[in-house]
């Protein structure tokens, strides 16, 4: 790390329903195109890279994704600054109605 | 019941996660962790900067006044809504308004403030005009000099 990179953690709000879990971090200056989310097995990674001036500032966080998340699915958008990822529930992880029958 | 936890996984995750503590108390004050907009000027090609991080606050609620020498500076982060979600973790905050307000340095005229917002960054940008140099002001002589 330079003098002149600053390494910043990612402050994450964390929700759930019964579809999904939604994670939504605060990294300012940082554009849709200078975020990387990478999964890799259970390993989340969130990691924004600003600009200014001839300072750089990194945003990073890592997660642990629970065994219900489907991996493979994992999706990203920022917005003023906002990121939000939206990671899907397995299928067979979320509430099934049982119909009940009657003779 | 499933968790979404930090990773750590031996030395390299508990690495990290001394590191992002480490980078949290040297570099984070109390106004950045708390969520509030965080900034100060900065010299740029003889002009000055002032960038505020406003993440979540969408333009129309930045307000940005001259009057006289002073400017004033306010931003409004709206309450989030999600609706349907149960919160599983809460670290940054929402719902606040900040509001700035400084004079204008020497050498920067009400005219000369310009303002833009990207990706929750609010950057002022002050024109500063060189210095022309001292002044000399004619003395008028005789009573008509005097009436104008």
């Amino acid at each position: 790390m330079t003098a002149e990179e600053h390494k910043v953690a990612l402050a994450c709000d964390i929700y759930e329903n019964d579809d999904e879990y939604l994670v939504i971090a605060d990294a300012p200056g940082v554009s849709g195109s200078g975020l990387d989310v990478t999964v890799h097995g259970d390993r989340l990674t969130v990691r924004g890279e600003r600009s200014h001036g001839e300072a750089r500032s990194i945003y990073e966080r890592v997660f642990t994704l629970p065994q219900n998340a489907d991996q493979g699915a994992v999706s990203a958008e920022a917005r003023d600054g906002v990121v939000r990822l939206h990671i899907p529930k397995t299928a067979d992880s979320k509430p099934r109605r049982i119909e009940v029958r009657t003779s | 019941m499933y968790f979404f936890r930090e990773w750590d996984e031996g030395s390299g995750g508990l690495r990290l996660l001394d590191l992002l503590r480490r980078t949290m108390n040297e570099e984070m004050t109390d106004e950045q962790s708390l969520g509030r907009p965080l900034g100060g000027f900065e010299r740029e090609n003889g002009n000055l900067v002032l960038r505020l991080d406003v993440p979540g606050v969408p333009a129309d609620k930045v307000d940005v006044t001259v009057h006289g020498r002073t400017v004033t500076v306010t931003a409004e982060r709206p309450e989030e809504n999600h609706e349907g979600f149960r919160p599983l973790r809460r670290e940054r905050r929402t719902g606040w308004k900040v509001s700035r307000t400084m004079t204008l340095p020497a050498g920067v005229s009400p005219d000369d403030v310009s303002c833009r917002m990207d990706d929750g960054v609010l950057t002022l940008q002050l024109t500063v005009k060189p210095d022309q140099g001292p002044r000399r002001v004619q003395i008028g002589t005789g009573p008509e000099e005097v009436r104008q």
